[in-house]
C-alpha cells in the first residue's frame, strides 16, 4: 500500500518539523516557516485548546506549557479518549494513539495541534 | 509482603521497588494485595478440580454451576466432538509440533477449515492456534506503516495488541458511536490504507454493534472491515455467522474473525474471507506462520463441533430462552445490568466497586456458582463487572436456581 511513498516522506519530515505523522507530504512543514504569522497562529491554538480543557482541569491546576496530562491533570484513559476527540472535532484533525504517546504536556499538544492543522488553518 | 498495618504517612516499600524491572507492576501489586488482604478469596486463582458437564465443574470441594465459561452452544462433552478428539489423538498423535507452513498441516487442519469455509458460505478459512493469534495476525498483517485503524475503543486485547504489532496509525473512537467513527474516516489523508475494526458483541457489557450501519459508513470511505464474531458464532444470525448476518451485511466483511474455544468448545482462532489474494496471508502472517499449529485431536473436535453448529436450532433456542430469563430476572431482582434488554448470551451485572464486586463474586462461589468477575482496566468506564454467560445445556431448573444465588448473594452483600 503505498510504503515507499510513506518511507520518502519520513526521510523529509527528519529534516523539517518533527511530524508523526507519515501520511502525506502535505503534513510536512520545514523549519523556516517559523515566522511571525505562525507564532500568531500558535497563540490562537493554545486559547482554543485551553477553553476545552477547561471541563476537564478538575483540580483547576494552572496551565503551562509544561504541564504534564498524566501526572499534574491527573487523565486518565478515558479522560484522555474524550478530550482528545473534543481537539479533533474543534480542529477537524486526527491524533492518533500513535501521536498521543508522544505528547506527555500541554506545550507539546499545542505544537501537535499546530502541525497537524497547519495547511488548513 | 508486609505483616504491619500499612500507614498512610509511612507507604511500605516493597521488596525490590526502584530496582528492577518488576518495579513498573507495583500498583498492580499492591492492588491485588489489598484484595486479598481484605479476606476475599482470589478471583483470579480459582482451579476447576473436576469438570462434570459443560454446566457444572467440582471448585474447592463443592459442586459449582458454570455461568462464565462462553462454553455458549455446551459443545465441550458432545459425545461425536469427543470422539472425533479421541479418534484423532490416536491416529495422528498428540501434536504436530511444526508450523503450518512446514510439518504442520495435517489433514485435519483442511477439513477443520473446509468446514469452515462451509458454515460461512466463505472462498476462504485460515486457521491459527488461538483467537488472539487471529486478531493479532490479520490486523498486523493488513495494516502497516503509514495505513490507519479505525476502532472502537471498547475493543478486545487482542485487537488493540494487533495494533501495536503492525504499527498503523491507530484511531479510536467512542464505543459504538457510529459519527464519531464517520468523523474520523473523512479526516484521513487521502491515499492512506484503511482498515475500520468492529466486533459482532462486546464481551464486557454484551452489547451488540449496529454493523449495518457502521459497515455502510466505512464502505464510504472505502475502508476495509474487519469483524471479531468470537461471541456470536453458533446463534446469532439465521445460520449462526453472527451479527453481520443478523444485520445482513455478512458480504460486505472482508474479514471475519472467529475463535473455538467459544461456542465450538476447544481451542484456536480463525479467519474467514472472500478476498481473491487472502491466501497470500499464510505466507506473510508472522503469528501464523512462526507458531506451531494446533494439535490434531484439537482440529478434530472444532470440525466435528462446526459441523454440528450448522444444524443446532434447538441448541440456539435454549440459549436464548436461558439469556432472556436469567436477564429479566437480574433487572427484576433490582440489578444494574450492562445492557437493558437481552442483546447476546452475556449478561453483564454492574458492581458499585472491585471491593464489593469481590465480595459479592466470592458470595455467589460460596452459594456454587461461578461468574467471571470483570474489573479495570480490561472493562470499559473503569467498571466491575460480574459477567455472566449463558449455555444451551443450562437446564431452566438451573436458571431457577442461579437467580435464588444472585439474590440471596446481593442481599448479603448489600448490592440490592
Amino acid at each position: 500500500m503505498g510504503q515507499m511513498g510513506y518511507r520518502m516522506t519520513l526521510v523529509e519530515a527528519k529534516q523539517g518539523t518533527a511530524t508523526l505523522d507519515m501520511t502525506g507530504a502535505r503534513r510536512f512543514a520545514p523549519p523556516h516557516q517559523a515566522s511571525e504569522r505562525h507564532a500568531m497562529d500558535r497563540a490562537a491554538i493554545d486559547s482554543r485548546i485551553r477553553t476545552l480543557i477547561e471541563p476537564f482541569n478538575k483540580k483547576a491546576v494552572t496551565i503551562t506549557d509544561a504541564t504534564t496530562f498524566a501526572g499534574d491533570l491527573e487523565f486518565d484513559s478515558l479522560t484522555v479518549m474524550d478530550f482528545v476527540a473534543e481537539i479533533e472535532d474543534e480542529f477537524d484533525v486526527i491524533i492518533s494513539m500513535n501521536q498521543q504517546a508522544e505528547i506527555e504536556n500541554y506545550g507539546q499538544l499545542v505544537t501537535a495541534v499546530g502541525t497537524l492543522a497547519g495547511d488548513d488553518a | 509482603m508486609s505483616e504491619g498495618v500499612n500507614e498512610a504517612d509511612r507507604p511500605e516499600v516493597l521488596a525490590g521497588e526502584g530496582t528492577d524491572l518488576f518495579s513498573k507492576f507495583d500498583p498492580v501489586i499492591t492492588m491485588r494485595r489489598d484484595l486479598l488482604d481484605s479476606g476475599v478469596t482470589d478471583p483470579f486463582n480459582l482451579v476447576m478440580e473436576k469438570v462434570l458437564s459443560p454446566t457444572r465443574a467440582i471448585c474447592n470441594g463443592r459442586d459449582t454451576i458454570l455461568l462464565g465459561t462462553y462454553n455458549y452452544m455446551g459443545m465441550t462433552f458432545d459425545p461425536d466432538v469427543v470422539a472425533a478428539g479421541t479418534q484423532a489423538l490416536a491416529e495422528f498423535g498428540s501434536g504436530t509440533t511444526g508450523s503450518r507452513v512446514l510439518n504442520g498441516t495435517y489433514q485435519g487442519h483442511r477439513e477443520c477449515e473446509d468446514a469452515l469455509r462451509e458454515f460461512y458460505g466463505m472462498d476462504h478459512a485460515m486457521v491459527f492456534s488461538t483467537g488472539y493469534q487471529a486478531n493479532l495476525g490479520i490486523i498486523s498483517t493488513m495494516a502497516g506503516k503509514g495505513d490507519y485503524i479505525v476502532l472502537d475503543i471498547d475493543s478486545h486485547a487482542s485487537i488493540w495488541d494487533g495494533c501495536a504489532l503492525g504499527n498503523a496509525e491507530v484511531v479510536p473512537f467512542k464505543h459504538n458511536d457510529i459519527e464519531a467513527m464517520e468523523k474520523r474516516l473523512r479526516r484521513i489523508p487521502e491515499g492512506a490504507g484503511k482498515l475500520v475494526v468492529l466486533e459482532g458483541v462486546y464481551s464486557m457489557l454484551g452489547d451488540i454493534a449496529p454493523l449495518k450501519e457502521m459497515i455502510a459508513v466505512a464502505k464510504k470511505y472505502g475502508a476495509m472491515v474487519l469483524v471479531d464474531e468470537a461471541h456470536s458464532m453458533g446463534f446469532i444470525g439465521p445460520n449462526g455467522r453472527g451479527v453481520a448476518e443478523d444485520q445482513g451485511v455478512l458480504d460486505q466483511v472482508d474479514f471475519v474473525i472467529g475463535t473455538f474455544s467459544k461456542s465450538v468448545g476447544t481451542v484456536g482462532g480463525f479467519c474467514v474471507s472472500n478476498h481473491p489474494k487472502f491466501e497470500i496471508l499464510r505466507l506473510v502472517c508472522r503469528p501464523y506462520v512462526f507458531t506451531a499449529s494446533l494439535p490434531p485431536s484439537v482440529v478434530a473436535t472444532a470440525a466435528t463441533s462446526i459441523r454440528k453448529l450448522m444444524h443446532g436450532a434447538d441448541k440456539r433456542a435454549r440459549l436464548w430462552r436461558n439469556s432472556r430469563t436469567l436477564h429479566a430476572g437480574l433487572l427484576e431482582q433490582g440489578f444494574r445490568l450492562g445492557t437493558s434488554e437481552t442483546q447476546s448470551a452475556i449478561v453483564a451485572v454492574i458492581m458499585p466497586d472491585l471491593e464489593r464486586g469481590a465480595t459479592m463474586w466470592e458470595a455467589l462461589l460460596r452459594e456454587g456458582l461461578y461468574v467471571n468477575l470483570a474489573r479495570p482496566p480490561a472493562t470499559p468506564a473503569n467498571m466491575t463487572l460480574l459477567r455472566c454467560s449463558l449455555c444451551a445445556e443450562h437446564s431452566e431448573d438451573e436458571v431457577e436456581t442461579i437467580l435464588g444465588m444472585f439474590q440471596r448473594a446481593g442481599k448479603a452483600v448489600g448490592i440490592i
